[in-house]
């Protein structure tokens, strides 16, 4: 375990809700995927938490603003914050738009104390902010405790060296934000941080897992934030020239788009993936800005082109960028992907992969699709097809619905589904049409089955199978029976009944 | 045990079978024939001359039940590791797919919306993927299936064709169902369970020699079943007349030739009323 970094964490309470600019005093809540994710303090009061359905908090509190959150808006807007904190760290990493931190040491010796940085940086932001939201300042022994200071702070609130464990001990498990591990542990009656760290280290392994052991480090105060990422061996950076300079901010992302997919590449191949990259523009005036991002989950070449838009859209424009380097400030290996035991499967599912994107390029994202299970009582329900450009087609794993759903047919499935159902009538040895009544009875044993004009004889049926699918919903309710029939020249097929049309579905071919 | 349970059970074994000889084909010594080849299901071997898909072949399958039978070629391949690309066939029955082998993670289906278009499509597709299955609507004409066919050769994928509707145009292998009979359906009972079908095999260069291969497609379980399989049990020794008049090369071809209908024993409880779909109120 290294030794924890001296961490100073800011934090802009509310921030998602800051982000749009309104005043905390509205009733605000930012929702994602119709569940409330933030709420202003005036939403909370009148019962809006986070967690919430979207039309549940709507009903809970009348007037309330409900917006979409946006993740590129909660970043440009946390740009100017930032900015403002520049001239106190040149080592500054955005956590999460929000959040920000950087190593305390340094700075906190240089300005006279950790007290002294806390009101300097509480300024520079207030300044920034000018009210519109609470900002909190916490320094400890690092960022984990630095931010659950942050978090649990009025204003300030400094953890002195080595105080860590005493500070965490008496607060909620909660904090470590795993709520499947912290769930479990309040039901055993381990509800603070202290009672957790108290646990025999080697039992939480076994029970918990390695993640949970992690966390009770975290919990003891002990934070190797660095979660063993490797120190870069060798120089982790890409730089283009943007000759004539840039002034535009699409021309420049689209240059770090291929750079960006070129760092990549080049981790790939060693295996590693990337826990914090450094965006480093130069100006032709000379000026270079450097800005840092960090994921725990690693970032993409795509997640990498997004900072960069996000870091530019902040500065006034321009500003001519002469060069961009991305720098891979941060490496763990890629715990990935397993690839197939014979060396060979992973090339096929390269090209098969190519040959998809290539027909998708050439005639339509639509064109080429993939199956997938499905669950229904139908033949076409069973096995359904998505477009392939939605996922990825060389890592599939097609899970296999186990449920029973009664009422379907059992194998041998069809080989051909027609697309355009034959209309066909089936008479009874009387000529007349065979009919289901309401209770599935049959009329009379079907005879001859006639095809667009063409009569054969039925040698042998089966049926009727009745199903009646979503009859609580007027519009989509369907009432089928259905047989399997087997004609005279030995052609199996699936008629339908449905609202008194017979109709052919499938074919045994 | 019941019987279905016991059918059931016989065609995990057999299915296992299939997935340890493949797998033996994969971890053995490479040579450089054998590497030009895509191996097919172990029941199906007989219809091929050499016992496997030469890469660069076109396969066209006709007849009633022309479509499980190509189902049932390109399964081989899927189960080994091949990607199989189906083009222009809106109707397939990927359930059926499923069921006699093929593997849906390694699928891909391409629509096309004209004949035309298809033909692009494919020679696209050939060289990235190992199996094409196609409808018969391909193509206008012989020039398109020629340059089709030299396009396959280089890129070392097989074309599947099926219900190639009498177009005669230069299909390496045809496979052509002659007969079928399905078993497992009554008046007003039990359910198609498995079919018998006799498929007649002609040919270019090695597989020139017309013959017929008894199959069931599909056999009790999905997967096809080679009809002459079951005489190489020891206790239902076979008459010499039958081996004599067998091709050597084709063990399965006349084996089976006049044998009672071995699906007949395997759906015998035909009056079952447990086994069809029960109505149902969703």
């Amino acid at each position: 375990m290294s030794v924890p970094v001296r961490t100073l964490v800011a934090r802009c309470a509310h921030w998602p809700v800051t982000a749009f600019g309104h005043p905390l005093t509205d009733p605000v809540a930012v929702v994602a995927a119709d569940r409330v994710v933030a709420a202003s303090p005036a939403a909370r009061r009148r019962g809006v938490v986070p967690g919430l359905g979207a039309r549940t908090a709507a009903a809970r509190c009348a007037g309330l603003w409900v917006r979409e959150r946006d993740p590129a808006l909660e970043a440009g807007a946390f740009e100017p914050v930032v900015t403002a904190l520049a001239d106190v760290t040149p080592q500054l990493e955005v956590l999460r738009p929000g959040i920000c931190a950087f190593a305390a040491r340094g700075p906190s010796r240089y300005f006279g104390g950790d007290g002294v940085l806390a009101d300097r940086v509480l300024g520079r932001i207030s300044e920034v902010l000018e009210g519109r939201t609470e900002v909190c300042v916490g320094i400890a022994d690092g960022p984990f405790t630095a931010a659950v200071a942050a978090e649990t702070a009025d204003r300030v609130c400094i953890v002195h060296l080595g105080g860590s464990a005493v500070f965490l001990a008496p607060l909620p498990v909660r904090l470590l934000d795993r709520p499947q591990l912290t769930d479990v542990l309040v039901r055993l009656g381990i509800d603070t941080l202290g009672a957790f760290a108290a646990l025999p280290a080697a039992d939480v392994l076994a029970r918990f897992g390695p993640d949970a052991r992690h966390a009770q480090c975290l919990a003891a105060g002990e934070d190797g934030r660095p979660l063993t990422p490797r120190a870069p061996p060798v120089d982790w950076s890409v730089t283009v020239e943007i000759d004539p300079p840039a002034d535009r901010l699409d021309r420049v992302v689209f240059c770090a788009r291929g750079l960006a997919e070129q760092l990549h590449r080049r981790l790939e191949d060693a295996g590693m993936s990337c826990l914090r990259v450094a965006v480093r523009v130069e100006t032709v005036e000379g000026e270079s800005l450097v800005r840092l991002w960090r994921h725990e989950g690693g970032l993409s070449a795509t997640d990498i082109t997004d900072r960069v838009r996000w870091f530019l859209d902040g500065r006034p424009a321009g500003c001519g960028i002469a060069r961009l380097t991305l720098v891979a400030d941060e490496l763990a290996p890629v715990r990935g992907r397993q690839l197939g035991f014979w060396g060979g499967e992973a090339t096929a599912d390269e090209r098969a992969a190519r040959v998809a994107a290539r027909l998708c390029g050439r005639w339509g994202a639509e064109a080429v699709q993939v199956p997938v299970r499905g669950g229904g009582r139908q033949l076409d329900e069973r096995i359904t097809l998505i477009p392939a450009a939605g996922v990825d087609v060389r890592d599939r794993r097609i899970a296999t619905d186990e449920r029973p759903w009664p009422g379907h047919l059992p194998p041998p499935s069809p080989a051909r589904l027609l697309s355009a159902p034959w209309p066909v009538e089936l008479q009874d040895a009387s000529g007349e049409a065979v009919r289901v009544n309401g209770r599935g009875s049959l009329s009379a044993p079907p005879v001859r089955l006639t095809v667009g004009g063409r009569s054969v004889a039925v040698a042998a049926w089966a049926g009727p199978w009745l199903t009646e699918e979503r009859w609580w919903d007027r519009g989509t309710r369907r009432r089928r029976a259905r047989f399997q029939l087997l004609t005279g020249d030995g052609l199996g097929c699936l008629a339908v009944l449905e609202g008194g049309r017979w109709q052919v579905t499938a074919l045994w071919d | 045990m019941s019987e279905q349970e016991l059918v059931a059970a016989g065609g995990a074994a057999r299915r296992g079978r299939d997935h340890l000889r493949l797998l033996g084909r994969r971890v053995g010594p490479l040579t450089a024939a054998r590497e030009r080849t895509l191996p097919v299901l172990g029941a199906l071997e007989g219809l091929f001359p050499g016992g496997a898909l030469q890469r660069g072949w076109v396969i066209a399958t006709e007849g009633a039940g022309a479509t499980s039978l190509a189902l049932a070629v390109a399964a081989g391949p899927s189960m080994a590791g091949s990607w199989t690309a189906v083009v222009g066939e809106e109707g397939l029955g990927l359930a059926a797919a499923a069921e006699a082998g093929m593997v849906l993670e390694r699928l891909l289906v391409v629509t096309a919306s004209q004949p035309r278009v298809a033909v692009e499509i494919i020679a696209t597709l050939v060289g990235s993927v190992d199996v094409v299955l196609v409808g018969s609507g391909i193509g206008r004409g012989a020039g398109d299936h020629r340059r089709l066919a030299a396009r396959l050769r280089e890129g070392g994928s097989v074309l599947i064709r099926t219900g190639g509707g009498g177009s005669p145009h230069g299909a390496d292998v045809c496979l052509q169902v002659v007969s079928s009979h399905w078993s497992g359906l009554g008046a007003g009972r039990g359910l198609l369970r498995s079919r018998r079908v006799s498929v007649r095999v002609e040919g270019r260069g090695a597989a020139s020699r017309p013959r017929t291969v008894d199959l069931l497609l599909p056999g009790p379980d999905g997967s096809p079943v080679l009809l002459g399989a079951a005489a190489q049990d020891p206790a239902t020794p076979l008459r010499p007349a039958v081996i004599g008049s067998a091709d050597p090369g084709d063990p399965g071809a006349g084996l089976s030739a006049d044998r009672g209908d071995p699906g007949a024993g395997l759906s015998a409880d035909r009056g079952d009323p447990g086994v069809g779909p029960s109505a149902v109120v969703a």
